[in-house]
């Protein structure tokens, strides 16, 4: 062992372990693998009575406030709903969560797992202290790996946004942010076709670009059946008129009516009328007498003076 | 060879469940947890209660590293989170009256107060005093001379962060050792300036 003169360095020296030490430490690590695991309060209060034992028990879990870490793992149960603001709470010592919105919290005070069905949840977790914090959305996974952050499911899809420390995204189509740091932010898109029609709607009415509101248009027909995929249709067809493409429009049209849904049939039935009757009115007829059988007020007055009833 | 290039094997088996590789992993790396937990728990705690908190959380709880580079910093966070659990036990035991949460005596043992000479008693005492984001700094930088960017990854924060909780631990130091020990301090100035000659100076 040195002892230079700086007092840093003596200590440092010192603090290293020597050879005794590092034999008894080799056997305490040799205790600790050898034996069961226990909670670490279990054999202190042994010779006490029963009646002394859930005393002090309690007593312990009351005034120690990191008692979850050397106990047995606390389950954890708790369920969140909207109420217009946000709500803070504390499950653990660890963990601090602000929510707003639909969220149930499972899992152990070691492992929590929040699943958000909608709204947002911040979570706060203390560094490197051994939590295994996720929060699941149907969009993906957010693992924290520490410590502030929150979660955001919309109809846009689920935004994680890191305020401290790293955070790993897994995305549930399969891409993956694998250590986003302060200031980053990531967005799983989502994965279903009612998810990809909810994000289409968010974006047309919030005047996004058209590729993006047609990418998730697209990726949601990709996807769809039944409602969701006519409602697409539907969707796709007017954007088609505005755009001035009236060959989408009438096949998008087509395509709702084939479909048998009825929320915007009326709708489809004069967008496939009109563009129709550019190929004569034998084409828009079909159209039309469905329009008429619809009720006594005729939405089309100059298509059907120009095409009569057959 | 860099311990984490010599172990990263074993850290990966680690992560991944097996526990004969925590084990060894931990019996590797055991001077420097030693080391941690003597310089981070001060006179007043038992070096051996911290160090069997740190092997059980390692042992069990080594699959929430993300990767084996993270090893390290991740070693350091444990026996960092559970020096300051049992400050704060020692603290409730000393003013709630009734709570008992350990069976141990946290008075000093013959085998620490063997260990240490009259100033290295000194050197703990004032760094005791410290808060501990700047006592681990102080430790890190000052005893164990690791460079700005190895603190910072061991302490997940920035290298700015590191060299302002530097200067803050440098000046609390001098004062805390100005009152605890005046002999101490006297020698202390030497140890901004052959720091920054070593690594260079914080803006």
């Amino acid at each position: 062992m040195t002892t230079g003169q700086n007092p840093l360095r003596r200590f440092a020296d010192e603090t290293w372990p020597d050879e005794r030490e590092l034999a008894h430490y080799n056997r305490r690590l040799s205790e600790i693998t050898n034996r069961p695991a226990r909670p670490v309060w279990s054999g202190l209060w042994m010779p006490a009575t029963a009646g002394a034992l859930a005393a002090g028990a309690a007593l312990i879990f009351a005034l120690n406030p990191t008692s979850s870490e050397i106990s047995a793992p606390q389950t954890l149960a708790m369920q969140f709903q909207p109420t217009g603001e946000a709500v803070s709470s504390r499950p653990t010592e660890q963990v601090s969560l602000t929510t707003n919105g639909v969220a149930t919290l499972s899992g152990t005070a070691l492992a929590p797992v929040i699943d958000l069905t909608s709204g947002s949840v911040k979570v706060q977790v203390e560094p490197k202290a051994g939590i295994d914090l996720r929060v699941r959305t149907p969009d993906g996974e957010v693992q924290v790996l520490g410590t502030i952050f929150s979660v955001d499911r919309g109809p846009l899809g689920t935004a994680v946004q890191v305020e401290r420390g790293r955070v790993a995204v897994r995305c549930a189509g399969g891409v993956e942010h694998p250590g986003l740091v302060a200031g980053e932010s990531a967005l799983c898109l989502p994965t279903t076709a009612e998810g990809m029609l909810g994000r289409a709607a968010a974006l047309a009415a919030s005047g996004a670009p058209d590729g993006e509101v047609s990418a998730a248009i697209e990726a949601g027909l990709a996807l769809a059946s039944g409602a969701t995929r006519a409602e697409l249709l539907a969707m796709r067809m007017d954007r088609a008129l505005q755009g001035g493409d009236p060959s989408v429009a009438l096949a998008d049209a087509r395509a709702y009516l084939e479909s048998g849904e009825s929320a915007r049939r009326e709708h489809a039935l004069r967008v496939a009328a009109r563009l129709s009757a550019a190929q004569g009115c034998a084409a828009a007829a079909p159209y039309l007498d469905e329009l008429r059988a619809l009720g006594p007020a005729n939405p089309e007055p100059e298509l059907s003076a120009q095409c009569a009833p057959r | 060879m860099h311990p984490i290039e010599r172990d990263r094997a074993l850290i990966a088996a680690g992560i991944a469940g097996d526990m004969r590789a925590r084990e060894r992993l931990l019996r590797a790396w055991l001077p420097q947890v030693i080391a941690w937990c003597k310089r981070l728990s001060g006179p007043k705690l038992d070096p051996d209660d911290v160090f069997q908190d740190v092997a059980e959380k390692v042992l069990t709880r080594m699959q929430t590293v993300r990767e084996p580079d993270a090893f390290p910093g991740w070693l350091f966070q444990v026996v960092r989170s559970q020096a300051n659990r049992h400050r704060r036990k020692a603290w409730m035991k000393r003013w709630i009256p009734g709570v008992t949460t350990e069976a141990t005596d946290h008075g000093p043992t013959p085998e620490r107060s063997t260990g240490l000479s009259e100033i290295s008693r000194q050197v703990q005492q004032v760094l005791d005093e410290l808060p501990a984001a700047q006592r681990e700094v102080l430790v890190l930088c000052f005893i164990e001379e690791r460079s700005h960017s190895e603190v910072a990854e061991l302490l997940d924060v920035p290298i700015g962060t590191v060299k302002s909780r530097m200067r803050l631990a440098r000046d609390r130091f001098a004062r805390e050792a100005q009152r605890i020990s005046p002999s101490l301090g006297d020698v202390l100035p030497a140890i901004p300036t052959s720091y920054e000659n070593a690594q260079g100076a914080p803006p």
